[in-house]
């Protein structure tokens, strides 16, 4: 069994449902569909993103851009930006009856806290307050297509975004493709432990939204989360 | 971050980023798990008013003026974190989980970038409270202690955890020699004891020594009466300390700069 295996009774009303993918992956565009389509439909739902917490996130942004971070205190100010938004955010949501969605989850944390080799045992338990998804949707995509995708729209790419700090190559663009890399495999890893679902992410914007709202409505009863909560 | 901190395997080998340490096979450690450094992690904790401050800076001149290199690490002196974590405590917006992850953040960027570097140079690395502290201050507001225990577990372990008991009425005389008034921290006020500060004051400062009595068995450190005056306790540190360090002699007066301390009461 794996560790995400739902027992379908939950401490709160809400459901949560969560995508992950690497960058270029078109897995924030897929769940702004999602978002949008049940705005629209009349249902209580929220938009959360990864690294977004008002009390940390500037902190981040200001320690990446010193680049004073080692991989654990990386690590641990993630689990911080994260902590915030579960506390004051994603856990109040689910407890008032809200379908939170969620661009990117502690999955991201395990993908860049291991390929940065911070010890795997270590990085789950300092989430382990996380709730558990009802849906974990992986937006899978050969390499090279999210690495065009990404590298085709944007001419400077970020220190951290690049994996520069793991010393893997001195070119931004090499280092980049590598870090991307390991990131898709430690994604593949956790979908073959069954903790992700994947989604072929080659298909269309639209094929894709398609499939997308078939595995949510497979997983999350819609009828629960009409009006008012 | 600077590429020392990268293990050699980490930075070349691409070959071996199919582990990708899922398998519980880290690549990078912040080097605390080395068994010998050169250096000396000594830890003194104890709550505020318990004079542990003031027995650092003692310690701290003596520990030089007998010829020791001293490094000194705390809470909240990160050079990544500290005033961030100043305004946060202020603004009281921290939730629960948020303060344990900033403050373990703050110590791991001391450990990393001060603590570890000084210990493999030999110094002496005076901590003003460590660890134990932090473990203590989330258990009491109910976090797991496997959590914390697992957080905390690549900080270096003391060489000499020192910890200064005293009676919650002298912590509160003598945090009002320094200050006007306490701070919520420093009397529990998120935890709802008892709507007379002074009551949740006392009863805090017990819970507190309850948990870390309870952690006792696992966090091996020697507790010293610090309702005693600043000399006497300071004295018992130095004889704590100097067999330690290979000191017979640990005989010591403080600088004229440092004079008023020692008759702290």
């Amino acid at each position: 069994m794996s560790k995400d295996e739902t027992t379908r009774t939950r401490p709160y009303r809400g459901a949560l449902c969560i995508v992950e993918g690497i960058d270029g992956s078109g897995k924030s565009t897929q769940l702004h569909l999602l978002h949008r389509w049940l705005e629209l439909e009349g249902y209580r739902v929220y938009h959360t993103e990864w690294n977004s917490s008002p009390l940390v996130k500037s902190i981040t942004r200001r320690s990446k851009k010193r680049r004073a971070l080692t991989p654990f205190t990386f690590s641990l100010l993630h689990a911080a930006d994260f902590a915030d938004r579960c506390e004051r955010q994603i856990l109040p949501l689910l407890h008032g009856g809200y379908i939170v969605l969620a661009d990117r989850y502690l999955y991201t944390a395990l993908a860049r806290d291991a390929a940065r080799g911070c010890p795997m045992s270590w990085v789950e338990s300092n989430y382990s307050f996380a709730p558990k998804p009802d849906l974990a949707l992986y937006f899978r995509t050969p390499l090279e297509v999210s690495l065009d995708r990404i590298l085709r729209g944007r001419p400077a790419l970020k220190w951290h975004e690049a994996g520069m700090d793991l010393g893997l190559s001195p070119d931004p663009v090499e280092s980049f493709k590598l870090y991307q890399g390991r990131i898709q495999k430690a994604y593949d890893k956790l979908a073959d432990e069954g903790r992700l679902s994947v989604i072929d992410a080659t298909q269309s914007v639209h094929q894709l939204q398609e499939e997308t709202r078939r595995h949510f409505l497979n997983a999350i009863n819609l009828r629960l989360y009409k009006g008012d909560a | 971050m600077k590429p020392t901190h990268l293990s050699p395997h980490l930075a070349g080998a691409e070959d071996d980023a199919d582990d990708l340490g899922f398998a519980g096979n880290p690549d990078y450690l912040p080097a605390s798990i080395e068994q010998a450094f050169p250096g000396h992690l000594i830890v003194i904790e104890g709550p505020d008013g318990s004079g542990r401050s003031t027995q650092l800076t003692l310690l701290a001149e003596w520990l030089e003026w007998r010829g020791f290199a001293v490094k000194t690490i705390g809470l909240k002196r990160s050079k990544l974190l500290s005033k961030d974590l100043d305004d946060l405590t202020r603004s009281n917006e921290m939730h629960l989980m948020t303060q344990v992850l900033l403050y373990a953040t703050d110590l791991y960027d001391q450990i990393e970038n001060l603590a570890v570097p000084a210990l493999r140079a030999g110094f002496v690395v005076l901590a003003d409270r460590y660890t134990l502290s932090l473990q203590c201050r989330a258990a009491v507001r109910s976090v797991n202690s496997d959590y914390l225990r697992n957080l905390y577990a690549y900080a270096p372990q003391p060489d000499l955890c020192l910890r200064l008991a005293v009676s919650p009425e002298t912590a509160f005389r003598r945090l009002f020699s320094r200050k006007s008034v306490l701070n919520h921290w420093e009397f529990g006020g998120d935890l709802n004891l008892s709507g007379n500060v002074y009551d949740s004051f006392l009863q805090y400062q017990a819970n507190m020594q309850d948990t870390l009595a309870g952690m006792g068995t696992e966090a091996d450190y020697t507790a010293i009466d610090g309702d005693q005056p600043v000399s006497v306790v300071n004295q018992t540190l130095r004889e704590a300390l100097g067999p330690y360090l290979g000191l017979e002699n640990i005989e010591y007066s403080p600088s004229d700069r440092l004079r008023n301390l020692w008759d702290i009461r």
